[in-house]
């Protein structure tokens, strides 16, 4: 699976660059949101993995582009910090698919994101 | 002045120009020197953190140590740089992952000593060390060392008390709040907004306590208590909220009102209709704000007669409890002396549409 992940924090998107490359997956990391539509446009990844706090575009923006400019369906799964219940709930509303709260469990991201691979769109 | 002295001014000059720039040059390799090791000990610490995120400890039931290099070791002890590097990489990450790769991330804290470093730190004399120290051992979850971060939640630092009751809040949930039958110093709107954001992360057990805070010299508990009231639906202590009404100061009654817009019973729109004369505007619109969705037929004379007040806020408020009430709240809001005239016939031309939608 191409996975496309969205994460202004080092850490955070090295690790999960870590274990989605160990799973098997293509891994394709972008550093803020504006980038992130950038890489989209290029690689047109299938599943997309975004935080929802970042530079220039947010996760809740590339929902919204992704879901108006492609007429495929490309998964999105959600990070959100806890009690972000109502940006959650705009996120599905936008087109999300799923969504993760940090703190997370990278076996759980895992079990996640292979959801995804064996049926497409959850 | 002769040529002479010209050209000496001119050499004087030329030798200050050097001398700045070979100074600003020094600056500059230095400080590119202390930038590159600091980034090649922020990747270091980076790849250990990962190593233990990653590291596979769940088949063990006695858990293993996570590799650390010796090299890596001597650094963390000689360098404070390094180790405040490492803490800070170690912190972030705890925040962001749970289960296995968290209690791993605990694991090398602990197994580096590092927590050794922070209990150090909660006895030094500037404020900020030893806040910061407090966060860190409650976000690694240092729950063996309570007893420490717990002295410091009634502290004269206003940021050093504040992270304090934060951490033994995210250390032990509701068990935390104890620290609420000691506080004495006035605990903000703003550390109150936190606690609760805090405690909605955790089960609410071993909640206990209630009664007394309500019962505190200090004000800014009982406004918490009464607020923890609301959010956990806490029935049981009715009558307590009901006899914070008579407390003398203005904020605890008014948050006991807006409680009560939660907590109500049978007689809650008697009581609060004794104590409305008795009442600043401010809590007096509250009050009405609380009948909107409590008050009952027979409660129509005593609402028809706040509509004479000269306030346009309270007036409004009156009006929308009036008509909340039923078809015969608007009927009397209708047959009103003043319903035809201003502003109470735009109230009621408002309340309507309200009504409507």
């Amino acid at each position: 699976m191409r996975i496309l992940i969205a994460e202004d924090d080092d850490l955070m998107r090295k690790t999960l660059e870590f274990r989605l490359k160990r799973d098997g997956h293509q891994v394709i990391v972008t550093h803020d949101g504006r980038e992130a539509l950038e890489k989209i446009a290029e690689h047109l990844p299938d599943l997309v993995i975004t935080d929802i706090m970042m530079p220039y575009s947010s996760g809740l923006e590339i929902i919204g582009a992704v879901r108006q400019n492609y007429t495929q369906k490309i998964p999105i799964i959600i990070l959100s910090g806890m009690g972000q219940e109502d940006v959650v709930l705009e996120a599905f509303t936008l087109g999300a698919d799923d969504y993760i709260t940090k703190p997370f469990s990278p076996n759980e991201l895992s079990v996640r994101v292979r959801r995804f691979a064996f049926t497409g769109a959850a | 002045m002769g040529p002479h002295y010209f050209n000496l001014a001119i050499l004087f000059f030329t030798g200050i120009i050097l001398l700045l720039i070979i100074f600003i040059l020094a600056i500059m390799y230095i400080r590119n020197r202390r930038g590159g090791k600091f980034q090649k000990w922020k990747l270091m610490a980076s790849l250990l953190v990962r190593k233990a995120i990653f590291f596979d400890n769940e088949q063990d039931e006695q858990r293993k140590a996570i590799p650390v290099t010796t090299r890596l070791q001597k650094l963390l002890s000689d360098n404070q740089h390094f180790r405040k590097i490492l803490t800070d990489e170690l912190t972030n990450a705890k925040k962001n992952v749970s289960g296995t790769s968290a209690d791993n991330l605990k694991q090398l804290y602990m197994q580096l000593n590092l927590h050794h470093f922070a209990i150090a730190k909660l006895k030094s004399y500037k404020w900020y060390v030893k806040a910061q120290a407090i966060q860190e051992l409650a976000v690694m979850d240092m729950k063996e060392h309570i007893a420490k971060i717990y002295r410091f939640t009634n502290n004269a630092n206003e940021l050093v008390r504040m992270e304090a009751q934060i951490a033994v809040v995210k250390l032990y949930g509701f068990e935390g709040l104890r620290f609420l039958d000691v506080v004495t110093y006035p605990i903000t709107e703003w550390q109150q907004i936190r606690l609760l954001h805090e405690l909605a992360q955790v089960p609410a057990e071993n909640f206990n306590g209630m009664e007394s805070w309500l019962r505190s010299q200090n004000k800014s508990v009982i406004t918490f208590a009464l607020k923890l009231a609301r959010t956990y639906h806490r029935f049981e202590i009715y009558s307590e909220i009901i006899a914070c009404l008579q407390d003398e100061d203005a904020g605890v009654r008014l948050q006991a009102i807006e409680t009560l817009g939660e907590l109500y019973d049978d007689d809650t729109s008697d009581i609060l209709i004794s104590r409305y004369l008795l009442e600043d505007l401010r809590q007096q619109i509250a009050i009405v704000k609380v009948l909107k969705n409590i008050a009952t037929e027979r409660d129509i004379p005593v609402l028809l007669d706040q509509l004479n007040s000269d306030n346009a806020e309270l007036k409004l408020m009156v009006a929308r409890a009036l008509a909340n009430i039923g078809t015969k709240g608007l009927e009397a809001l209708h047959h009103h002396r003043q319903a035809c005239e201003y502003p109470l016939d735009r109230i009621i031309t408002q309340i309507e549409s309200e009504v409507a939608v």
